[in-house]
């Protein structure tokens, strides 16, 4: 399965793209005011309006830094009350691409309660690597909130 | 000095001081292996830092312009082929079935296997494969396979195709790479196309003023799957 790489500080952490619809560059957002910490913004793909969370403010509590490595990666969110929505995922250092079989990947023994988006542990010869679980990424509230302002606004 | 200043990133440029780029001197110990810089992790990771430049407001805003506009001219193509040309043919296949593309390989020939669709086997990335005569299944006249003056593409190649675990391997004479069109530019087949290439082939692409072939992957693999069962 091949998986879109990106960084948390150094540390490095893979998307698979089975979901993933592009990756977009670090466009401007619209902002919205009062939203959580990790709500980027809104951004125009094509016409839709498309909500933007921040995975280094989500995990670091640090907003990433506007540089041409700072992507944005357009993912196809599957609602928990079934469909789905693009979703825009904002992180650094979106680089490289690497392809790992599903059986690399193995039980990381830790789960941390407030980031259960934090899956399995595989490794390379560069070391570690984090998967990323789309589906356990935003919380109910936060779902709500995004995706009930992204059709108003749409 | 500006942002984008290879200095300001801290890269060595080693490949003008000791890599293939180097006036004079002795080269870097990695290129007896590696033979070119493209080929060293050094070089790559040079590649990937040059992005960790700050993103410029107006570049940002030239982006956010093009990422807003309407999707009618990002959706007129929709589907992609990989064009490759097999004697006088040129021929595109769907690129979601297309694994690999590697240079000619010695084909191990099979023995009591009659018929003109199998030529033998392939070793590819220590796997053996299946080699197929793509010409033999859709019926081909045996063409000119010699390179050609000033051809578009690259000779001599083999491609991987796979679907659901199925996979073949079948020599080309050259490559051209991948093609993106939309369904509505494909021309039903002329009726003068013999009928085992007719049947494989799911349109005609007008591509630089030459007619391509766009084949019918999922007929090939059923009709392969057949055949060789």
């Amino acid at each position: 399965m091949l998986h879109v790489l990106f960084h948390l500080d150094d540390q490095r952490y893979a998307l698979e793209t089975g979901r993933l619809v592009e990756v977009v560059p670090f466009v401007e957002l619209r902002e919205l005011p009062r939203a959580p910490a990790c709500v980027a913004g809104l951004f125009d793909y094509r016409g839709r309006m498309v909500p933007v969370i921040d995975l280094t403010a989500l995990a670091l509590g640090r907003p990433s830094r506007v540089l041409h490595s700072t992507r944005i990666l357009l993912i196809d969110y599957p609602l928990a009350e079934g469909g789905s929505r693009p979703l825009g995922l904002l992180a650094e250092r979106v680089v490289e691409t690497l392809k790992l079989a599903p059986e690399a990947f193995t039980d990381a023994g830790v789960e941390i309660p407030e980031a259960h988006y934090l899956g399995r542990v595989a490794h390379d010869e560069r070391g570690l690597l984090q998967a990323i679980e789309t589906d356990a990424l935003l919380t109910p509230e936060v779902e709500a909130l995004l995706f009930q302002d992204a059709a108003t606004c749409s | 000095m500006s942002a984008c200043d290879d200095k300001a990133l801290n890269i060595d440029d080693c490949w003008n001081r000791i890599g293939i780029w180097r006036r004079e001197g002795e080269p870097c110990p990695r290129l007896a292996k590696l033979m070119h810089c493209h080929n060293c992790e050094v070089y790559s990771r040079s590649g990937r830092t040059m992005l960790e430049r700050p993103l410029d407001a107006p570049v940002r805003a030239e982006f956010t312009r093009i990422y807003a506009e309407p999707p009618a001219a990002a959706q007129a193509h929709n589907r992609a082929a990989l064009i490759f040309r097999l004697g006088d043919e040129w021929l595109g296949i769907n690129s979601r079935c297309v694994d690999e593309i590697t240079g000619a390989r010695p084909v191990q020939r099979l023995p009591h296997v009659p018929g003109n669709l199998v030529k033998g086997l392939v070793n590819l990335r220590g796997e053996l494969q299946l080699c197929i005569s793509l010409g033999g299944l859709l019926g081909l006249e045996r063409g000119d396979h010699r390179p050609r003056m000033g051809s578009v593409g690259i000779g001599d190649r083999m491609i991987q195709i796979q679907r659901d675990g199925q996979r073949y391997v079948f020599p080309v004479t050259e490559v051209h790479g991948l093609h993106r069109y939309h369904d509505s530019e494909l021309h039903s087949p002329p009726a003068t196309l013999s009928k085992a290439r007719g049947t494989y082939t799911r349109g005609v692409l007008a591509w630089r003023e030459l007619q391509v072939g766009m084949l019918d992957d999922g007929l090939i693999f059923h009709s392969l799957e057949r055949d060789l069962r």
